[in-house]
């Protein structure tokens, strides 16, 4: 425990308008943890996300990737801030471009590195998720379990050190949603640093390190998964997974 | 196979009451005619009547030279429209009464005032100007409006999804543009650019009321002046087809596809 964390974040305060949605957060990530946000719709879960991937600006607190605020307009911060990769909801590929150029667009124009090491890694990457064949194709002619698998691969081959995933199996057919947690549950298993919101609590508990539930811009309840999920001590907690249980059965 | 047989009932009854009517054979004879077409179309020295193909260049010819600038124009247009910075608040709105005056001015009034107005204004420059220079002034004028419409509805219509996607992989603001969200807005782009252009390649017949020169409306009033036969307007409107409607159907071409598009890589769930 005495390593310092990979993720820090202290005191953070996201306001729409007059409307606080994320009001006080504290939150410590190491590497290799697998860190699930659970909660209503609506609690914050994908406002925190965007925060950790500078998509949102905090009105307060801190958050700190390998020591550094990413609040810093300098050098460093930018270095920072390209190592944590975010996959969305919706996919959000470039509809314009192949499989292969979705995937290479932020190695060769961020990382600058060749067309010829992006491409290569890029092909490797596909190949290990199976979209090996898919490589040349327009998102359009790809299911929507392959499109977001794709979308994986591009935030994976910017090699980050830590990878958010906000709800990416809640747009998908039930019989797809098989294929992109695998692919999940593979990062994991090889060590990979993941913040995810999710819905999919069995999952939850099959991968997480960690579950934190948030509700109303606040973390209520968090720890193992079979603590927070099986012998949840907040009442909103219980109310939630009750509901959660029912709606599932 | 019904709706086909019905249209074809229909075109076949209409064509029957022109057909049938009493004036049937005169209007044929004055409107119609292939003789006069002929005349018309390859022109007639002896009576020195300009042919229409010929002055027909002169429209395409104008047309082609405003769309390029017209291009160019609606692009700082669009973009002073699109801007949100204090800064630009003054060029903001003048390009907001730019774009109101031209898209509610009619073209022939702008004719009417550039080709008789301009000359009686003695400013060296602006006051000698040729048809040709007037004619680009009239078209980029009016449709310098309706295009930088286009580029900024194009420029919308990327949903706010793919830049925060561009944000993710760490690609600056310049980048999102120039490899996500302006070759998007392109595409989409495209087919209203085209529509734009075929009613503007029309409009160049308005032209001819102010400028003093043989396009496709003067020859075509030249024509009838001399043979009492309206058929030279019908020839000038078979030359506008023979460009417009292949342009239409290009457009509706690109509408299609862009349309698979935009169906693609994201579905309909804000990110
Ligand atoms: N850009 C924005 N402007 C204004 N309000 C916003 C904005 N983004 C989110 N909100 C509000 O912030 C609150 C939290 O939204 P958020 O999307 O973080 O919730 P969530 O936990 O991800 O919910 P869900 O499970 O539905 O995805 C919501 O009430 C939402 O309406
Ligand atoms: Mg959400």
């Amino acid at each position: 425990m005495s390593e310092s964390p990979l993720l820090k974040v202290n005191g953070l305060i996201k306001k729409f308008g007059e409307r606080t949605v994320l009001d006080g957060i504290d939150l410590e990530v190491s590497s290799h943890e697998v860190v699930c946000l659970i909660g209503a719709s609506g609690s914050g879960k994908s406002t925190l996300l965007r925060c950790l991937n500078t998509l949102e600006v905090p009105d307060a607190g801190t958050i700190e990737l390998l020591g550094v605020d990413l609040a810093d307009d300098d050098v460093r911060g930018e270095l920072v801030r390209r190592q944590v990769g975010m996959v969305f909801q919706a996919f959000n590929l470039f509809p314009h471009r192949s499989v292969l150029d979705n995937v290479t667009l932020g190695p060769r124009r961020v990382l600058h590195q060749s067309k010829a090491t992006a491409v290569s890694a890029a092909l490797d990457l596909l190949e290990r998720f199976g979209l090996g064949e898919k490589a040349a194709e327009y998102p359009d002619r790809l299911s929507g379990g392959q499109q977001q698998r794709v979308a994986i691969v591009r935030a994976l081959a910017m090699e980050p050190r830590l990878l958010l995933l906000d709800e990416i199996t809640s747009a998908l057919d039930p019989e797809l949603v098989g294929e992109v947690l695998d692919v999940v549950r593979e990062l994991a298993t090889s060590g990979m640093t993941m913040v995810l919101a999710t819905h999919e609590m069995e999952f939850a508990r099959d991968v997480a390190t960690s579950v934190v539930f948030l509700a109303e811009g606040r973390i209520v309840e968090s720890g193992p998964p079979e603590a927070v999920l099986h012998e949840p001590r907040d009442e909103r907690t219980k109310v939630f997974l009750r509901r959660y249980l029912e709606g599932a059965g | 196979m019904l709706s086909l047989a019905s249209v074809f009932l229909l075109v076949f009854g209409i064509a029957l009451v022109f057909l049938l009517s009493p004036g049937a054979r005169s209007f044929g004879h004055f409107f119609l005619s292939p003789h006069f077409f002929r005349l018309a179309f390859f022109g007639d020295a002896s009576e020195s009547v300009p042919p229409m193909w010929q002055a027909f260049l002169k429209n395409v010819g104008l047309c082609l030279v405003a769309e390029v600038l017209v291009l160019f124009w609606a692009l700082p247009v669009a973009l002073l429209r699109m801007s949100k910075s204090a800064l630009l608040a003054g060029p903001r709105l003048l390009a907001t009464i730019y774009v109101d005056l031209a898209r509610g001015l009619p073209l022939i009034l702008v004719v009417l005032a550039v080709y008789f107005g301009f000359p009686q204004l003695e400013i060296p420059f602006i006051s000698n100007g040729t048809w040709f220079e007037y004619g680009l002034f009239c078209l980029v004028f009016c449709y310098g409006a309706y295009v930088s419409e286009v580029y900024r509805a194009g420029v919308v219509a990327v949903p706010y999804a793919q830049t925060l996607a561009g944000q993710a992989i760490g690609l600056t603001k310049v980048q999102i543009l120039r490899y996500v969200t302006v070759p998007q807005a392109l595409r989409i782009v495209i087919a209203p650019l085209i529509n734009d252009f075929v009613s503007l390649q029309k409009d160049t017949a308005i032209i001819g009321i102010g400028a003093g020169v043989i396009e496709i409306l003067k020859a075509a009033q030249i024509n009838q002046g001399v043979y009492f036969n309206d058929t030279s307007y019908a020839t000038a409107g078979l030359l506008f087809l023979a460009i417009c409607v292949p342009l239409t159907r290009l457009a509706e071409h690109f509408q299609a596809r862009d349309q698979q598009l935009r169906l693609a890589g994201s579905i309909g769930v804000p990110a």
